[in-house]
């Protein structure tokens, strides 16, 4: 029966191992802070985390865009709303302005706004200082003196149980813009 | 060992592909349509470049492609003709036209999304990206396309019908193992959490689905689910249960959840499960 040179198949089978070895899970904080030892499969998860690092596993899989991970609701789903708005101050006052929220856009609108809300999503999370100073840049708007990028965390009480559900805000970074 | 090798490096009938290629074709093409659109009518998506030093912080799900047929161009403008293009395109490789050229141009365009948009990719992206990569390599205009029109089909590679298909197992393995981290996945509550986020809602859902007891049977349904579409699919007598329970899964969660495309993305794979002849037959009926 014919196949396919050996080459491509060698070539195939290299693509597979490498998302293999790149979808696998990150350790648990608990382990990446410290707080307890990496035992069983956390050993492995913690030595993939850094070959996810090297040069040969990373540059052939961003070059492709084979680059994944799949943690849709996963190891937990959100346990709460979270939507991020940014108040921009200026000497007139305070503006609060919203980075994408889809709760109250009809069905066509949510689809259209949740790359934002993605988005919004990940900058109320880990990502670093520069991410967040590059967003504050952006929503700076002519005279503002500040922006303040706030979040909005709503609660969602577990099963069985009460939880004041009311919206808690805090902010999460402050960049007073250069005149 | 000969067996397995020749299953996946073999040469067999290319229908299974072909179907695949229409249906991933429709959907991404008007998965970029609704890109488009929201190019206009969100200006955030405008905030984010891949200049910013934001695009390469170290995240395991978010490395850029270093492809990208805009290069150093950060306009908005030009960023929607490539758009443009990739719609075209798009709708080319659906009616199977220009296959080859169609696939490649069209990969690239989902490549240049996924660089210019780091931060808004959300799963079905990744999705249609990990197919689209694929497609260019595979024989999947030689029947049912405009290109195969008068001629007789002939086998084909198989191998990118068995990648996506290893690819859509992987999806749901890892899922699960990260899941398996998870308290509330273990505890029977996890579904309990997303169908009352606001932020996620699509339709209501009746209560009685929101409920406690039905919370824990979604969530161990859900891993049962999951478990079987990485493990269980692969042998033939339970692969059409298997897919079925999965595209049950995706529709529930497509209707509760707003997750645009990713739910059909993920049931389109399911067509590579079955052999080109299998599929063949299917619709010669």
């Amino acid at each position: 029966m014919r196949t396919s040179p050996l080459p491509v198949a060698v070539a195939v089978l290299l693509y597979a191992a490498a998302i293999v070895v790149w979808t696998l899970p990150n350790p648990p904080v608990a382990v990446l802070t410290g707080e307890r030892p990496a035992t069983g499969a956390d050993r492995l998860y913690l030595e993939v985390a850094r070959i996810r690092t090297t040069p040969w596993l990373a540059t052939p899989l961003e070059a492709t865009g084979g680059v994944q991970y799949w943690d849709l609701f996963a190891p937990d789903p959100a346990t709460s709303d979270v939507t991020v708005v940014a108040d921009i101050v200026s000497p007139t006052g305070v503006r609060r302005r919203s980075l994408g929220t889809v709760a109250e856009r009809g069905l066509f609108g949510k689809m259209l706004a949740e790359r934002v809300r993605k988005t919004a999503e990940r900058l109320s999370g880990d990502l670093g200082e520069a991410s967040l100073r590059t967003v504050c840049r952006r929503l700076a708007e002519p005279g503002a003196t500040e922006v303040r990028l706030v979040v909005r965390v709503r609660p969602i009480a577990p099963p069985d149980t009460t939880l004041d559900e009311r919206p808690s805000e805090s902010i999460v970074y402050r960049y007073a813009v250069k005149p | 060992m000969k067996g397995l090798w020749r299953w996946a490096f073999g040469y067999g009938p290319p229908h299974a592909l072909a179907a695949f290629r229409i249906v991933f074709g429709t959907l991404s093409t008007l998965s970029l349509i609704t890109l488009l659109i929201a190019t206009f009518t969100e200006p955030a998506l405008s905030w984010f470049g891949p200049a910013d030093a934001m695009a390469y912080e170290p995240n395991p799900g978010m490395l850029l492609s270093r492809l990208t047929l805009l290069g150093p161009i950060g306009s908005m403008v030009a960023f929607r003709v490539v758009i443009g293009l990739g719609v075209v395109a798009g709708a080319a490789l659906a009616f199977g036209w220009r296959t080859r050229v169609s696939a490649t141009v069209h990969a690239l365009v989902i490549l240049t999304v996924a660089h210019r948009l780091p931060l808004a990719m959300m799963g079905a992206d990744t999705v249609q990206r990990l197919c689209a990569i694929v497609l260019p390599f595979s024989s999947c205009g030689a029947v049912w396309s405009i290109d195969a029109r008068g001629r007789e089909p002939e086998d084909v590679p198989l191998w990118p019908q068995r990648l996506i298909q290893f690819q859509s197992a992987l999806i749901y393995g890892s899922t699960l193992l990260i899941k398996a981290q998870g308290e509330t996945w273990r505890d029977g509550t996890a579904t309990w959490y997303p169908l009352r986020l606001q932020e996620f809602a699509r339709f209501p859902l009746p209560d009685f689905l929101k409920s406690a007891a039905a919370s824990r049977f979604t969530t161990y349904g859900t891993l049962l689910v999951e478990f079987a579409l990485c493990a269980l699919v692969w042998f033939r007598p339970w692969r059409t249960p298997v897919v079925l329970a999965g595209v049950g899964l995706h529709l529930f969660i497509d209707l509760a959840m707003n997750l645009p495309y990713f739910a059909f993305f993920m049931m389109a794979m399911y067509v590579l499960h079955f052999d080109g002849e299998e599929v063949r037959r299917r619709f010669a009926r």
